[in-house]
């Protein structure tokens, strides 16, 4: 008849070895090579957005070119690149004390943004040096971590729903009952 | 059982354990090195060099092969209807002809007035009065090429001609220790922007043997890179500091120390 008393009686001694044998295994502290053969934790940023302005749409654009090709040969992931629709400017200087137009500008500000993602915070400031390195004239380079204000920007806003909204306001908001 | 299996891998443990006592002891019969910061504080160029004489030919072909491949301008078409205009006006046959658009300014008239423009403005020129007196001490000189500070400082009992340096105090991040080396060599009105916190250089030297103290027998110099712009602020030199100098990539070899120039050369851009 088996009780519990002998099974713990025979299991009691082994338990007892087993963990001497691991206490005194712990008092040598060995870790295996595999664990740390990857590498230090390096912190990346998820998200940088290298955005570039100017006024020469030529030059610009063959810049945003080479600043993703750096990139790729750098061993960065690109994640996006995308253009923003022109910021037009349209100036007027007028003759002394007169409305009289002397003279009219139209200008145009091109802009295009690369975006990278997981970049190492060790590789992030040499990337801007090399992107600096090769900046053009008349060009402004900003980088940033993106925020969805980025994003939004894209988006060509609907004007007909917008009117349409408008509409509906003035005519007194939207209808309360549940249909 | 176990004790048995686990009898050699014990004795490989305690073998590595024994090898590493000894080399640290090795070490600290050698000495410790002072941990010190260094900022090199760099000003990229302002200006695009001047195209070479090969560039310039290419893009001279460029330009000429673009035209002729390109389709008319505004500016171009108008200029054919005014001189057709003229032609009808001459003929008289006034019906073909609007005579509103002809008492507007004409394209050659435009034109005339925008290159009028043109010459009434006179662009920056490109080689400042710095230059011109070669005052290395002002950041608004070579414009084209990229400057590095290097400053005059007092190491131990010498003056020495590097990179603005200070030793790292316990309590703070190197890149900490080099922001502080910033205000105190350069003042508080030079803007500094460091782009990272990882240094990009290193450079190890030996104190001379009098000049050995707290048990230091060399210090291990971190180099952290810094952005400035021309606008910046100006240089006001501190305590340590006898003079600075803003210098290019090739006069910086001739300042400072072959092996010290060795290292510094190592994390810098080429500007040409």
């Amino acid at each position: 008849m088996f009780s519990i008393s002998k099974i713990t009686a025979r299991c009691l001694p082994v338990a007892q070895r087993a963990l001497s044998t691991t206490a005194s295994r712990c008092k040598i502290s060995f870790e295996p090579p595999y664990l740390d053969a990857g590498g230090p934790d390096v912190p990346e940023f998820p998200l940088l957005n290298v955005q570039m302005e100017g006024y020469d749409f030529t030059v610009l654009e063959h810049y945003g070119k080479w600043v993703h090709r750096t990139a790729l040969n750098m061993g960065i992931e690109v994640e996006d690149s995308w253009a923003t629709p022109c910021e037009k400017i349209h100036i007027q200087t007028f003759k002394p004390r007169s409305v009289k137009v002397e003279s009219e500008y139209d200008l145009h500000v091109y802009q295009r943004t690369v975006q990278l993602a997981d970049v190492p915070s060790y590789l992030a400031p040499m990337f801007i040096e090399v992107a600096q390195a090769g900046l053009p004239e008349g060009v402004n380079l900003t980088v940033q971590e993106h925020m969805p204000e980025h994003t939004e920007v894209r988006f060509i806003p609907d004007l007909e729903l917008k009117e349409l909204k408008k509409q509906l306001d003035l005519l007194g908001g939207p209808s309360k009952t549940k249909k | 059982m176990q004790t048995t299996r686990s009898l050699p891998r014990n004795f490989k443990l305690i073998s590595q354990l024994w090898n590493t006592r000894r080399q640290s002891t090795a070490a600290e019969a050698t000495g410790k090195w002072q941990i010190v910061g260094a900022a090199c504080i760099t000003r990229p160029p302002v200006v695009c060099p001047p195209m070479t004489p090969l560039e310039a030919q290419y893009s001279e072909m460029l330009a000429t092969v673009e035209k002729e491949l390109s389709l008319k301008s505004n500016h171009e078409l108008r200029h054919e209807q005014d001189l057709m205009r003229v032609e009808f006006l001459k003929l008289g046959d006034t019906e073909e002809v609007d005579i509103e658009e002809a008492s507007k300014q004409t394209a050659v008239e435009f034109e005339d007035a925008c290159t009028e423009e043109l010459k009434a403005f006179t662009p920056a020129p490109i080689t400042t009065e710095a230059d011109k007196k070669n005052d290395l001490s002002s950041l608004n000189r070579a414009l084209e090429r990229s400057l590095i500070l290097v400053v005059k400082q007092k190491l131990g009992s010498d003056h020495q001609w590097v990179l603005p340096q200070a030793p790292w105090v316990p309590g703070e991040t190197l890149r900490q220790t080099c922001e502080r080396v910033v205000r105190e060599t350069c003042g508080t009105s030079l803007k500094v922007k460091f782009l990272g916190n990882a240094p990009c250089g290193y450079y190890k030297y030996k104190f001379p043997k009098q000049a050995r103290k707290d048990g230091f027998i060399g210090a291990k110099v971190f180099f952290y890179k810094g952005m400035v712009r021309e606008a910046s602020g100006n240089v006001q030199p501190g305590q340590d500091v006898i003079e600075h100098q803003w210098l290019s990539q090739d006069q910086l070899d001739e300042r400072l120390k072959r092996s010290y120039a060795d290292s510094v050369s190592r994390f810098l851009v080429s500007d040409k």
